[in-house]
């Protein structure tokens, strides 16, 4: 017998990442601006996504696709408002994986859309590691979670491009330190573009929209 | 929870080499996986017990080279080694930096017991 050592040098995500590169591709040739949010469940993604929708429908079209163990209950609530929603089941996966997006892509009027929104698995640390194609990875905390969330997970306060805080307006009924947490984002993800909401009360949400309003200018420049 | 996923990836592709190599066995398989990730070394090789069963890599060796964040600062051009929950330069304190390692998540070798006559 001969023992022999074989250099591979490559991405132990290689197939998913190859699909996410596709995925990209899509959506540049449409045009599609591409947000991945994620956060832990409860935080609000829906809420937020909904208020989204509300300031920004008028001058986008808009897509939401969602992921979830199980059930479909977020994507009829979007669908209600009149955008276009496609449920992914993972049946208790948990996380997205760029083959899952490319086939929620096959259903979508992409020639018609201006911006996706993937609502990932509501998960901290699984989704983090998985490319779907997006062009910022967006991550949502909110205020009854607590401010030490970015000690405990840093890797998915860092994975993203934009961080929002919200349910602020329930700042004053929890013991969330806003200096803390953002000392430790300066030190965890000094680039993160911050905005601190209230997606079902509204303060903030005109102020978010006009960043993503400018991401998706930008993106077809 | 993810490792499963991570190590179904990386026994396709070095159950792939192997077979390509004509391989009677996989004797040692060597990643390299950046701090920055979210891949936790006890999950992993929970995963591979159970994935090994009945392969070419049954009686493998997993072995793990964790890679320390590595960055660079666009103000000021200082290169430095940090930990993962600190991305300032330690020289400059600005928060422009470019990080050039920490995010891996390879397979970097396989070991292989090729019978002679294949070889």
């Amino acid at each position: 017998m001969a023992h022999h050592e074989v250099d591979m040098d490559q991405a132990i995500l290689q197939a998913n990442d190859k699909l996410a590169q596709k995925n990209r591709e899509r959506f540049m040739s449409h045009g599609i601006y591409v947000i991945n949010l994620l956060s832990s469940p409860g935080s609000g993604k829906t809420s937020t996504i909904l208020a989204l929708i509300n300031e920004l429908s008028k001058a986008y079209k808009i897509a939401v696709i969602e992921g979830d163990i199980a059930s479909d209950v977020d994507a009829q609530t979007i669908k209600e408002t009149g955008t276009a929603a496609v449920q992914i089941n993972t049946g208790g996966l948990c996380h997205l994986e760029s083959k899952m997006i490319s086939k929620a892509l096959d259903v979508l009027d992409l020639e018609n859309l201006d911006l996706i929104i993937i609502e990932n698995v509501g998960n901290l640390v699984c989704p983090v590691d998985f490319d779907l194609g997006e062009d910022i990875k967006a991550m949502i905390l909110s205020v009854p979670e607590g401010d030490d969330k970015p000690l405990k997970y840093p890797g998915v306060f860092q994975a993203a491009d934009l961080l929002m805080v919200n349910k602020i307006d329930t700042l004053p009924v929890f013991d969330f330190d806003t200096e803390a947490f953002d000392s430790e984002i300066s030190k965890l993800n000094p680039q993160a573009e911050v905005h601190k909401i209230s997606a079902t009360k509204g303060e903030g949400v005109k102020e978010l929209a006009e960043w993503i309003r400018n991401q998706i200018e930008a993106k077809r420049a | 929870m993810h490792e499963f996923s991570i190590m179904q990836s990386v026994m396709e592709n070095v159950e792939r080499v192997a077979k390509e190599h004509h391989a009677r066995r996989i004797e040692a398989i060597n990643l390299r996986i950046g701090d920055m990730t979210e891949v936790v070394q006890d999950s992993l090789d929970f995963a591979f017990e159970v994935l090994r069963q009945g392969t070419l890599a049954e009686d493998a060796t997993l072995h793990v080279e964790t890679i320390k964040p590595f960055s660079e600062c666009l103000d000021c051009g200082n290169t430095f080694e940090h930990e993962r929950t600190d991305l300032r330069c330690p020289a400059c304190g600005s928060s422009i930096t470019k990080q050039l390692k920490g995010h891996e998540l390879d397979i970097a070798s396989i070991e292989l017991d090729i019978p002679e006559n294949q070889s």
